[in-house]
């Protein structure tokens, strides 16, 4: 036995758990590592797919939990195209991602919507109906309109004041969800390292989570370089998107129409045109299925991106039909950008797959945490796998 | 089995496919029992891969040297036949009774006159790369595979004729003369020009060459430039001479009328056959139209001269200014000539017809160049007119501005496209400044006021409908006329022959164009005798035409005059097209290069030559563009140097029916195609090779003679990468190769031999599959020697830029991963199935299994799906060659079987005449000596060795042969035997090894006993080690002889004794493998005596209760016990033990005792078959608590059906299952006290494990494995266990896992290889593998049988490779457990094998025992028994006996046992032993001689 190393108990149980979050079906893995050759993130510090698939296989709970690497993998499929059993890497990585984001997650809903068709398509509909019973009851009771008087058109703006607050709350709240994660993340993957690992390596390294967020750096080392762009896009659109929203609502969702020139004007379309972009290349990336990245997409998979699509597209319209004084066509589809955004947020964020915008800078940045107290510690013998 | 079927009697011979190891051991195994063998091989020499292998493993023995006197001994079978480049097309009929089809491709040598010296090779000038060497080496087109192949022929690759021969009229060998020129071999070109061409340097000026637009390099770029090249050749050898005629000259006179190409091309051919033709000429030249119709500047008029003057000199007469039906009259000429070729051409012009065309000033081409040709005065014109658009036309409109024309033009009704001039030509004229004008037909010449030529009134045309020629019509508009200005003008629009003299006066057709009628293939005329042929016949044609005719006719005539049938095979003669396709991708662009040409601007005004011909240097670039279509290049270069004519061209492929009674399918196997695996770089990559390459780069005969070095720049690697798996064990090829470990292993060691102990060889493989006997060990020595293994796959290969350097990326120690450069990357290349597989199941009718190789069952180990057909190598299964040839003889004795009733039916008894009584007589010896071609003549003055010879004492008889090992030489030493009443034969040739045996049987045909003969290797030991010494070579040559010649005036008639043969074997050990030896015997009607020590049969069999194929073991092994019990032949003792076995091959005595009786038999053979044990586990807990059990105990439970777990509590439970069951592998294998693999551990544990998961799906079940050796298709089954959840783990040997009991349960501690982790599995159950050991009374028995046993104490067989179930003692055999580990099927395999091997003893009725053995003379013997401890193979013992009232000692030499090896002779220090054959005395003398002491 390695010496010094306490042996960690095989649960053969394991396994079932993590198919529940999706296709893992690495079995006809021999351990040749081709998978760990082929990719261009692995490092010396974070050897992967191999080492998460085989905590995986061979039931190794907390080693798999503690591990950062499925965060690293940027998903390529370079591993499995190389992988001489087509044991299909790549999906079982994206697979362990979804099962750690179950586990990073307390209450259980997320691994209900991670692991449940009908609980992720449920709580998406609920809270859409909520949101239209929301709506009807503004209408019916706050404003005091009669319910044959529903179809009379009103300007905007009496909504405005009240969707100031709910969009802070819908937008808000689920990043502070997510937010609430990350002592429990750190628990897990960084509190039992030995020697403990001083806070001023995590100070130092606290750039890093800003500079992975902004930039998605990672992404650049791998192989197809036309995929960092899209996805960077995509995200810049979506944080502009919800900055404008979360800070600027009032200055966007106004009658007053602003000269062309004016930010107000083109920042939100800017937004709406980068989110387009994104969303388009890797629908059709999907739709297509040809990129070894694309392959095996579930449902899921494009729930996210169709309604970030629908939700810019239909505040485009919302804007449209205002600028060409329809007001009612504007109204109504204000109603339906606020009924579709509204469950994205409020599920996609903090339990679906959007959670990876603070998981992934996370998991990097203690990453970076790990190797910066390895590097300052070189007279400690260093294990990597020891956890 | 036989078949019940078939009522006729089965045919006894058998048809063995795939000349590999495994086809010759069944071919061997066959003939020895009595069935005619034809052995089918698709290649030119039998050998398979391990010919090309350099050593083996794990002995490291050179794998040539071992499989060499097994090729000669199959070569030299009477009973196999040898076929090869032969396919099977089909096989009709069943068991017992086939009819095989089979196409045999042409060889294009006789077999019958080969004789393997190897002259052709230094000859032939194509050079291909070597199949051989594996494209790394070259080989020559006439080739033969590897030095030693047997059959010992060559071979001519040779595709067909190239497509630019098939379209050339006379079928001039174009690939032919430019391969030659490529080679910087211009005389020889021109020798294979003048083959079909007596007038090449005309025709490399002249000819339209119709070989250019066959030419297959026209699809990549340019042909290649044929007329050019022919023509450097004349150019470079000007004073050239024409071949005389090889035959004697003939007393028929022939007669050819006109010297145009045709007449020359017709007397060349007739004086090539030996007549003696004459040619008679109208004009003042000879040449025809070449002489009067061509310009100079076209073709030199000194270059025809000396064509012509050519032919004269090699008996051509050739008649000037003698015009036939005027100087002498046609009939007088039919009187006096046996035969008469007309081939006046055609030299009368056409006419326009229109008004105006005898103006002074319009003259005809044919008339305007004859006079500028004849240098007769011509009318010069300024402004020249030339009508038409022929090459007479062009040849006219150049002539004219040579002649002062300052304007020239050429008018032609159609358009460029339709002009049936070379476009050479055309381009050259327009060069000069000739002006064309088309769409124009002349209408009118006008005329001046001088009545000479002013103009030409022409009418513009347009292009309508194709006519009868194919080009469109040319169609006049109405109303185009215009003037052309001119003050000369030529008509040049064709010519018909002048047969106004003797057409209609002779009764000759002419046809309404006035040109004679002949008959087209044989150009005869409605006279008899009388032919007729070119322009005459055809109108005006090219050059290359005109000469196919005069050949034909030449032909014609030979066959008319021999009176032959004029039409018989000649369908050939004449252009055609090849059929067969030319593979161009990957050839390179590289346009054609054109000849240099005189300027333009000034050569208009010169008759000089206008183009100036190739630079060597040009020549030899152009030359090498030939894609070399036909691959051999007919030059027919070998046929000149073999001096024993066996080169046949006109050989053919064969179809031929075979009659047999049964088929074995050894076709052997692919290596695959490392090129698709892209990320590998092989084939981009030049230092990225496959084993297979390496292994040749390791051999001493491979490309580069032995030494190791890199492909890329002939460098020594210091770093080599071994990349293992490479097309195995993947998802596209679901199986392991099985040998791919260990020959890695080998090479690596083999190189570190070459290349010392500084070279790093690292070896990159996933899990070390060494698990036959001696690989464990094998493998430790490896890493010993410093091998490394580096337990990574690796993916991907870069190149460095410059070094040509690769890059190997992997994964190190803990996860890291790492880069490597290397100089060479060696890939094991895994198996595939035989090229073309499925067209080859089809053929057989046999089925293929889901990896495409031949199915076979587990029981039915060497069975196709058609009964009758057998299957034994790497086509069932990848297999090493002991599995092989296992598996051959496996097949074999299922033939034997299946034919029992038919052996010796179709092979034919050898009788020799009486032998002559020499006691008494002095020795008259006869030496032959051998030139063997130039083998040896080339180097040793052979002639010299004969005279010397004769001056030696008792030589009554010397002479030298061209190959003495010829049939015909065979004759003529009888002869000489007979006729000089020889008593002694000595022959200085090669060497002994390959053929004394020839020679020898020699001497008992010629009546002389075969053992009065001795031999002389002049070949090996002088001509070919002193090659560059002739003379010392000759001297050495003559004290070889002399050494020879003083052994032989002692040698002795031998004779060969011969022992009866008990028809009876002793089968010991009643295991599956006894059982089933028993049983193959048996059937094929042969007493056997199965002992076995328990009560019951079965052995290891009784233990097993299912197999991974899913077929039931206890269900075989009822049948098989049934089968033994109603078996009359099978004499069964069970509970039984040998007391003693004593006797050798052929006559053993034994004892056996059971049930407290004692039996003693006689046998003639013996199979061990005693199985081996099962290690009994002291680890582990194993014996202290319930929970840790065996595999054999788990499989009995898991048979059961009651469950698989032991305990509830503490007490078992009958139904209750585990939740967790961890299996342990290698307890008792590969470890310090046991360094062998038991082989079948993992399988048997993937086979559990497997059945765990049917049973009980929910259970866990945990292997923990040091290297998994699922070798073979298990490989799929571990596929199959890890996908259903089997998880696997892997241990190092130093960190053993650890069983304990805790509170919870076991607990099993491991430390996962993969992750460098520890981790506990709480287990239910933990099941051991616990490792086969051998029986300790395996010692008792190989003392008994005088056998070996290995260190670890199972059985050492003869040889690891190619003698798997022998033993040196012969008689004595070995199959199953008792040999080493293995399976079922393996032990059946060698089980079939052992009684095959022990049948080809069992059916003869007595043996010959070699001649050359050990005799002791009693007198001299005193019982020392020096020689008895140094008999390798134990056939000396001692004998104590009272003598004259004293113990005496001698010893005594079993002659069934001694190899005649001489140690014995070498220790008696009395004088008591010696060898016959080789007496002291004998090779004394041979010293004395040598020393020349005597």
């Amino acid at each position: 036995m390695a010496v010094g190393i306490l042996p960690v108990q095989s649960d053969p149980t394991l396994l079932a758990d993590i198919r529940r979050y999706g296709k893992f079906d690495p079995t006809g893995c021999y351990q040749c590592g081709s998978c760990t050759i082929s990719c261009d993130l692995v490092s010396d510090f974070a050897s992967f797919p191999r080492t998460s698939i085989r905590y995986s296989l061979l039931g190794l709970r907390a080693p798999l939990l503690a591990n950062l690497e499925p965060w690293i993998c940027h998903d390529c499929g370079d591993c499995s195209t190389t992988c001489p059993r087509q044991a299909e890497p790549r999906i079982s990585m994206a697979t362990l991602r979804r099962f750690l984001s179950g586990q990073y997650e307390r209450t259980g809903m997320a691994s209900k919507l991670l692991t449940s068709r009908a609980w992720y398509f449920g709580s998406l509909a609920s809270a859409a109906v909520a949101v239209v019973l929301l709506i009807l009851c503004f209408h019916l009771w706050y404003v005091g309109l009669p319910l044959s008087g529903l179809t009379t058109p009103l300007g905007l703006e009496h909504m405005f004041p009240i969707m100031t607050y709910y969009t802070l709350t819908v937008m808000l709240f689920p990043l502070l969800l997510l937010l609430s994660r990350v002592f429990r993340i750190w628990r897990l993957t960084m509190s039992r390292q030995q020697p403990p690992i001083p806070f001023s390596v995590y100070a130092k390294e606290a750039w890093m989570y800003v500079y992975q967020s902004v930039t998605h750096s990672l992404m650049r080392k791998c192989p197809e370089r036309g995929r960092w762009l899209g996805h960077w896009i995509l995200a810049l659109g979506t944080v502009m998107m919800l900055t404008i929203k979360v800070f600027a609502l009032r200055w966007f969702q106004t009658d007053n129409i602003y000269p062309w020139y004016n930010p107000q004007r083109w920042l939100g379309y800017l937004a709406a045109a980068f989110i387009f972009y994104g969303v388009v290349d890797i629908l059709i990336g999907r739709v297509q299925a040809k990129k070894e990245i694309y392959k095996e997409t579930r449902p899921e998979d494009m729930v996210f991106p169709i309604l970030l699509l629908l939700t810019a597209g239909s505040g485009l319209a919302v804007n449209i039909f205002r600028y060409s004084g329809l007001a009612f066509a504007a109204h109504c589809t204000y109603a339906l950008h606020v009924i579709i955004a509204t469950p994205m947020l409020v599920v996609e964020m903090p339990f679906g797959k959007a959670a990876h915008m603070i998981y992934r800078p996370l998991a990097l940045y203690f990453q970076a945490v790990k190797e910066r107290a390895a590097q300052q510690a070189p007279a400690a013998e260093v294990v990597p796998h020891a956890v | 089995m036989p078949s019940e079927k078939s009522q006729t009697p089965p045919v006894g011979a058998a048809l063995v496919v795939g000349g590999g190891i495994g086809g010759m051991q069944a071919a061997l195994d066959l003939a020895s029992g009595g069935i005619k063998v034809y052995l089918a091989e698709r290649g030119p020499a039998i050998g398979g891969v391990m010919a090309q292998l350099d050593k083996t493993f794990p002995t490291n023995d050179c794998a040539m040297c071992t499989m060499a006197p097994r090729l000669v001994e199959i070569g030299r079978h009477k009973d196999i036949d040898i076929l090869t480049l032969t396919e099977v097309e089909r096989v009709d009929g069943q068991a017992g009774n086939f009819t095989v089809s089979i196409k045999q491709e042409p060889r294009f040598v006789d077999p019958t006159k080969c004789t393997g010296c190897g002259a052709c090779i230094t000859e032939c000038p194509v050079t291909l790369p070597s199949e051989f060497d594996q494209g790394l080496g070259e080989r020559k087109a006439i080739y033969r595979p590897y030095p030693q192949a047997v059959p010992n022929i060559f071979t001519i690759s040779r595709r067909g004729v190239a497509p630019c021969q098939a379209a050339c009229p006379v079928h001039q060998d174009g690939q032919g003369y430019v391969t030659l020129i490529a080679q910087k071999r211009f005389e020889e070109a021109l020798q294979v020009i003048l083959r079909d061409n007596p007038l090449p340097s005309i025709c490399g000026r002249v000819c339209t060459h119709p070989c250019t637009a066959a030419c297959t390099r026209a699809g990549v770029d340019d042909p290649v430039n044929l007329p050019a090249l022919k023509r450097f050749v004349t150019d470079q050898c000007p004073d050239y001479k024409l071949p005389q005629p090889s035959v004697p000259d003939r007393p028929e006179r022939i007669a050819i009328v006109g010297s145009g190409p045709a007449g020359l091309a017709c007397a060349y051919q007739l004086r090539q056959q030996g007549y003696r033709p004459t040619i008679f000429e109208a004009l003042s030249t000879a040449g025809g139209m070449l002489a009067v119709g061509i310009p100079s500047f076209r073709l030199p008029r000194r270059l025809l001269n000396a064509e012509v003057d050519r032919m004269r000199a090699i008996g051509i007469e050739i008649l000037l200014d003698t015009p036939v039906g005027r100087s002498i009259a046609f009939d007088d000429l039919r009187k006096s000539f046996a035969a008469v070729f007309l081939a006046i051409g055609a030299h009368v012009e056409r006419k326009l017809a229109v008004p105006g065309e005898t103006l002074v000033g319009v003259t005809g081409g044919v008339e305007f160049l004859r006079r500028v040709n004849l240098e007769m005065p011509v009318i010069p014109g300024r402004q020249v007119l030339v009508i038409g658009g022929g090459n007479s036309a062009l040849d006219a409109a150049r002539t004219a501005l040579r002649c002062g024309a300052t304007d020239v033009t050429i008018v032609y009704r159609r358009t460029r496209a339709e002009m049936p001039a070379d476009p050479r030509e055309i381009e050259d004229a327009q060069r000069e400044g000739i002006k064309l004008m088309f769409l124009a037909a002349p209408k009118s010449f006008q005329a001046d006021a001088n009545g000479r030529v002013a103009g030409l009134e022409c009418l513009k045309m347009k292009l309508g409908k194709p006519d009868t020629s194919g080009r469109p019509a040319p169609e006049p508009i109405p109303g185009s006329e215009f003037v052309l200005p001119c003050d000369a003008a030529i008509v040049s629009i064709g010519q018909f022959p002048d047969v106004g003299a003797l057409g209609e006066r002779l009764g000759l057709d002419i046809t309404k164009w006035g040109t004679l009628t002949a008959d087209p293939l044989t150009l005869e005329t409605g006279l008899p005798g009388v032919f007729a042929g070119g322009d005459c016949v055809t109108g005006p044609d090219v050059v290359v035409n005109a000469k196919l005719a005069g050949r034909k006719a030449a032909r014609s005539i030979d066959r008319w005059l021999n009176r032959q049938d004029l039409r018989i095979g000649r369908e050939l003669e004449g252009p055609y097209r090849t059929e067969y396709e030319v593979d161009t991708t990957g050839v390179l662009m590289q346009r054609q290069i054109h000849m240099q040409a005189l300027d333009p601007a000034t050569r208009g005004r010169t008759f000089a030559e206008v183009h100036v011909g190739y630079t060597p240097e040009e020549a030899i670039a152009e030359a090498k563009r030939c894609l070399a279509c036909g691959i051999c290049c007919d030059c027919h270069l070998c046929e000149t140097a073999c001096e024993a004519n066996a080169i046949d061209y006109t050989q053919r492929e064969q179809k031929i029916d075979l009659n047999v009674g049964a088929v074995v399918l050894a076709p052997g196997y692919e290596i695959f195609d490392a090129r698709l695996k892209k990320d590998l770089g092989y084939g981009r990559f030049p230092n990225v090779i496959t084993a297979l390459e390496f292994e040749r780069i390791l051999s001493a005969s491979g490309p580069y003679s032995g030494h190791v070095l890199r492909p890329f720049d002939r460098q020594e690697p210091k770093r080599i990468a071994f990349l293992q798996c490479v097309g195995s064990r993947d998802s596209d090829n679901d199986y392991c190769s099985s040998v791919c470990c260990m020959y890695a292993t080998k090479e690596a060691i083999i190189a570190k031999e070459h290349l010392g102990e500084g070279l790093q060889c690292d070896i990159f493989f996933m899990d070390l599959r060494a698990f036959g006997k001696g690989f464990e060990q094998y493998y430790h020595r490896a890493q010993e020697l410093g091998v490394h293994y580096i337990r990574s796959r690796v993916p991907k290969i870069e190149e460095v830029p410059g070094t040509r350097n690769l890059i190997v990326q992997y994964l190190g120690e803990n996860d890291k991963k790492l880069f490597q450069e290397y100089d060479l990357v060696v890939l094991s290349v895994g198996m595939q199935p035989p090229k073309d597989v499925k067209v080859l199941a089809e053929r057989f009718g046999v089925a293929l299994n889901t990896f495409n190789f031949c199915g076979t069952s587990t029981f039915r180990p060497a069975e196709s799906s058609r009964e009758g057909i057998f299957v034994a190598g790497p086509f069932a299964e990848p297999k090493d060659i002991p599995e092989t040839v296992m598996q051959a003889s496996a097949a074999a004795t299922q033939v034997l079987s299946l034919l029992r009733e038919a052996r010796g039916t179709l092979i034919t008894p050898k009788v020799y005449p009486p032998e002559k009584d020499v006691k008494g007589e002095e020795p008259r010896i006869g030496v032959f000596v051998c030139h063997c071609g130039t083998n040896i003549a080339g180097v040793v003055n052979v002639p010299d060795i004969v005279e010397y010879a004769k001056t030696l004492p008792n030589v009554v008889y010397a002479e030298n042969n061209l190959y003495t090992c010829s049939n015909d030489t065979q004759d003529r030493i009888k002869e000489q035997i007979a006729e000089h009443n020889l008593n002694r034969v000595v022959v200085a040739s090669c060497t002994p090894r390959t053929h004394e045996p020839l020679f020898r049987n020699t001497l008992a045909e010629a009546g002389l006993n075969p053992y009065l003969f001795e031999m002389a290797n002049i070949r090996d030991q002088c001509s070919w080690v002193h090659m560059h010494e002739p003379e010392k070579a000759t001297q050495k040559s003559k004290d070889l002889v002399r050494m020879a010649l003083a052994k032989s005036r002692l040698l002795q008639p031998l004779h060969r004794q011969t022992v009866r043969v008990e028809k009876s074997a002793l089968v010991i050990g009643g295991g599956l493998s006894g059982m089933t030896a028993a049983l193959a015997l048996a059937r094929q009607g042969f007493d056997v005596y199965l002992v076995e020590k328990e009560n019951e049969l079965g052995g290891s069999l009784r233990h097993t209760y299912y197999l991974l194929s899913g077929e039931n073991p206890q269900d075989e092994l009822a049948r098989l016990r049934d089968e033994i019990a109603q078996n009359t032949r099978i004499h069964l003792f069970t509970g039984a033990a040998i007391e003693k076995i004593d006797g050798t091959i052929g006559n053993f005595k034994t004892t056996i005792s059971a049930g407290g009786a004692t039996t003693e038999i006689t046998h003639g053979v013996v199979i061990v078959a005693t199985g081996a044990k099962q290690y009994q586990p002291k680890e582990y807990l194993y014996g202290q608590d319930d929970s840790v059990i065996t595999q054999r105990e788990l499989e009995a439970r898991l048979a059961s059906g009651n469950g698989f777990l032991a305990r509830e509590g503490n007490r078992p439970a009958k139904t209750a299952v585990a939740k967790t069951v961890v299996m342990i592998q290698c307890v008792g294998s590969r470890d310090a006290d046991h360094p062998y693999c038991s082989r079948v551990c993992c399988a048997e544990a993937i086979k559990n494990a497997l059945k765990i998961k049917a049973l009980s799906p929910q259970t866990h079940v945990y292997v923990l494995y040091r290297d998994i050796r699922t070798y073979g298709f298990k490989e799929s089954y571990y596929t199959k266990a890890r996908q259903q959840g089997v998880v696997f783990v892997r241990y190092d040997e130093s960190q053993k896992p650890e069983v304990s009991r805790n509170g919870k349960g076991l607990q099993v501690a491991v430390c996962d290889q993969t992750l460098g982790m520890p981790i506990t599995i709480s287990a239910d159950l933990v099941v051991l593998s616990a490792g086969i050991h051998p029986h300790e009374d395996n010692r008792k028995i190989a003392q008994f049988l005088k056998v070996p046993l290995n260190s670890e104490g199972f059985f050492l067989e003869a040889h690891m490779k190619l003698r798997p179930v022998d033993f040196m003692t012969d008689g004595v055999f070995l199959c199953g457990l008792a040999h080493s580990p293995k399976n079922i099927e393996e032990s059946i395999l060698q089980a079939q094998a052992a009684s095959a091997r022990a049948a080809s003893v069992l059916v003869q009725d007595s043996l010959e025992l070699g001649a050359n053995i050990s005799q002791v003379l009693d007198e001299s013997c005193d019982g020392c028994a020096y020689c008895v401890d140094t008999c390798p193979y134990k056939a000396i013992t001692m004998l104590e006996y009272m003598w004259q009232g004293s113990i005496k000692k001698v010893v005594e030499t079993a002659d069934s046992t001694c190899k005649g090896c001489g140690c014995c002779q070498a220790t008696c220090p009395k004088n008591g032993i010696f060898i016959r054959g080789f007496t002291l005395e004998q090779i004394e003398a041979q010293i004395h001689a040598a020393l020349g002491v005597a």
